[in-house]
Formats: structure tokens, C-alpha cells, sequence
């Protein structure tokens, strides 16, 4: 018996993105540089192509040393820190921030602090160019923050400038009942990530 | 005694003579070509001359770059240098902003720098200033014109883009041109 092969829309359909992609890849990889040719002197051409990503830049972070607890009373300090990127125009787009701590037994981004015996708990705010703090929750992504205008750029900060005009800032919070809680000295790693949206 | 002279013969010799000296005066000046001589076997000879003039092409160049990760791109191109008399070379480069070495996204540029080492098997790069000729370059590929046979590719060029020039662009691509023009030497 004999089988007839029947061309199907479908079949063709595929057959239109394979030749789609076929193009699309020969096109992503089309080499621009021409060749010289024979002569008193010969010129060739290549292209200088770079690609640039999306890219964050979180700088100017410093330890915050919250002092000796004087019994009574919450703790808290700040560190302002940049918030860069060079997705253009920076002015119009937004941040994320996540805030990750050394964590505990159910939550390994907790927000702790130990002396190798005990954690306390603390609290991370964000401030943005709103300049109203927002709670970070451990390991949470907190998106719309927005960028300072003018600051958001890489090209306003050099690499080697640190952070001269900070555009954030991340506080911590311990309170006192956490504190009555500890004993010695507690240390721990607060992870910022930025991500631009 | 009588002498008899065929004073007709004579003067047909003399004839011939002074059109094969003439003939001889008038076109040793020009050609070098030298003609046979009546006999059993007549030899004559030409004189072949051809003036081939120095000629250079290069080949094999393909576009450079990459993507930025953070730290400077730097990035090299293998490619056939052919001279066709033995000698060397010399090898100017400029780019297209306006012959300086630069990429641009938009309104923003950037720099880059240009190497180029004339021995692929090892050597440093030397530096090329836009516009400058970098002069004594050798091992060339003689015997072909795109290195397809013979020794193979022959020289090599690197551009470099600092990353403290790579942040100040915005997200996207970057592009610019690198012309590179060489000549015998």
C-alpha cells in the first residue's frame, strides 16, 4: 500500500520559523569587516562592536557599628550608600532591593546577629529618592525604587569616586527587646542586592 | 696579365654589407634581441623583461569586541599580511571618529586602543597611534595573496576597551570602525 506524504499548514508553518530563525541567526552572526585587496597598498576594515547589559552598581556600603547597648532603648544606624545604573534613561526607571541576613534555623536570610551562642533580630529599612524608609523583609524582593536623577548614571560617579553623593540609604533597627536578649558582642552580614527592573 | 673585376658582385656585397652594419648600429641602441646568422643553423635571442611592482593586501579580518562583564575588553584578530617581494611592510590604522579610535552609542563615546604584532607566533603587541605609521613590519606571506597556501596567517591586531570607559556608556551596543592600511616598504 502506498503512503502519500501530505503537506500540511502546519508542517509549512515550521518550515517559515525554521527559515526565520536560519536568517535570524545568519544575521546575528553577519561579520561586517571587509577585506583588502591586492595593490601598492591594501586597506581592510573590521567593526568594533561592544555590548552593553543592563548593569546595577550598589557602592559606598560601610559597616555599621551600632555602639555598646546602654540597657534601655532601641538601637539603630544608617549607611548612605549610591544606587547606579547604566540602563538609560535612568531617570525613568526603577530599582529593586533585596536584603538578605545570615538567617536562622527556618529563614536563612533572617535578619541576625550573633556571638556565637545566641542571634538577635533586626530590622533593615530602605531609603530611596522618596525619602519615606520602607521595611525590607529578609530575602524579599522590593521593587520601585527609584533613582535619583542625574545619579543614576554610571558616568557621574567614576569608579574610583566611592560615593560622594550618596542617593540611598539602609538602616538598622534592633530593639530593645532583642537586645535585652543578647550578650557580648553580636555581629553579622547584611547582603544588598540591586537589581534593575 | 689582366685582372678582371665583376665590379657588379662587388658592389652588391658592399651593399649588403653597409644595410647589415647599419641595420646592426640602428637597433642595438633599442632592442637587445640579438639576430641569427645565415648558416645550417641559425641562432637569434630575445631578451624578456617584465617589472612586476610591489604589491601588499591584507585579509582575514573579522570584527572584534565582546560584551562588557565588568573589566576591559580586549579582544584580537589573526590575519593575512601579503607583500609579494620579500621586504617588509608598514601598517597605519585609524578608526572612524573622524580617524580617532572610538565607539559610540548614541551621543556617547568612548575610546579604544589598537595593537598590532606582525609575528603571530609570539611577540608583543605594539602599540598603533591613529594615523601613525608603524613602520619595519616583516614575516609576511609571500607566495599567497589572502595566506590560503604558504606559511597561513601572518600578524595580528588588538583592541582594548577599559571598563572605567565601558561604564560611562549606557545599556546597549557600542559600535565603531577600525581601517587598517598597509604598504611595502
Amino acid at each position: 500500500m502506498k503512503t502519500f506524504f501530505t503537506f500540511t499548514i502546519p508542517q509549512r508553518a515550521i518550515c517559515c520559523v525554521c527559515v526565520f530563525l536560519l536568517l535570524l541567526i545568519c544575521a546575528l552572526n553577519s561579520n561586517a569587516a571587509t577585506q583588502g585587496t591586492a595593490g601598492p597598498t591594501s586597506t581592510g576594515t573590521a567593526s568594533v562592536l561592544v555590548v552593553n547589559n543592563d548593569l546595577a552598581w550598589i557602592k559606598g556600603l560601610d559597616d555599621i557599628n551600632l555602639g555598646t547597648w546602654s540597657g534601655t532603648g532601641d538601637m539603630s544606624g544608617n549607611d548612605d550608600i549610591c544606587v547606579l545604573t547604566n540602563y538609560f534613561p535612568f531617570q525613568l526607571n526603577n530599582y529593586i532591593i533585596r536584603a538578605s541576613g545570615d538567617g536562622d534555623g527556618a529563614d536563612p536570610s533572617a535578619f541576625t546577629l550573633s556571638n556565637g551562642a545566641q542571634d538577635i533580630y533586626y530590622r533593615v529599612f530602605f531609603t530611596d529618592v522618596n525619602a519615606t524608609p520602607v521595611e525590607l523583609l529578609p530575602g524579599q524582593l522590593m521593587g520601585g525604587q527609584q533613582f535619583v536623577a542625574g545619579f543614576g548614571f554610571f558616568a557621574s560617579l567614576p569608579a574610583a569616586s566611592g560615593c560622594p553623593v550618596p542617593n540611598a540609604n539602609v538602616e538598622i533597627r534592633i530593639e530593645e527587646a532583642e537586645l535585652a536578649t543578647g550578650g557580648g558582642t553580636h555581629t553579622g552580614i547584611l547582603v544588598l542586592e540591586l537589581i534593575p527592573e | 696579365m689582366e685582372f678582371i673585376f665583376n665590379t657588379e658582385n662587388i658592389m652588391k656585397k658592399l651593399v649588403q654589407a653597409s644595410a647589415l652594419i647599419a641595420g646592426m648600429l640602428t637597433t642595438g641602441a633599442v632592442f637587445a634581441a640579438t639576430q641569427g646568422s645565415v648558416g645550417g643553423i641559425s641562432t637569434g635571442d630575445i631578451t624578456v623583461s617584465v617589472t612586476v611592482t610591489d604589491e601588499v593586501r591584507i585579509t582575514g579580518l573579522d570584527d572584534l569586541g565582546g560584551t562588557f562583564t565588568g573589566v576591559d575588553i580586549v579582544d584580537a584578530d589573526q590575519l593575512c599580511v601579503y607583500r609579494n617581494n620579500t621586504g617588509n611592510y608598514n601598517i597605519t590604522a585609524t578608526g572612524s571618529g573622524g580617524g580617532a579610535f572610538l565607539i559610540a552609542n548614541g551621543g556617547t563615546s568612548i575610546p579604544f586602543t589598537v595593537g598590532w604584532n606582525d609575528d603571530i607566533l609570539g611577540g608583543p603587541f605594539t602599540g598603533l597611534a591613529s594615523g601613525a605609521t608603524l613602520i619595519g613590519q616583516n614575516t609576511s606571506e609571500t607566495a599567497s595573496n589572502d595566506c590560503s597556501t604558504g606559511g597561513g596567517l601572518t600578524a595580528e591586531v588588538e583592541v582594548t576597551i577599559l571598563a572605567t570607559d565601558m561604564l560611562t556608556l549606557p545599556a546597549g551596543a557600542a559600535t565603531g570602525l577600525l581601517i587598517l592600511t598597509v604598504g611595502p616598504e
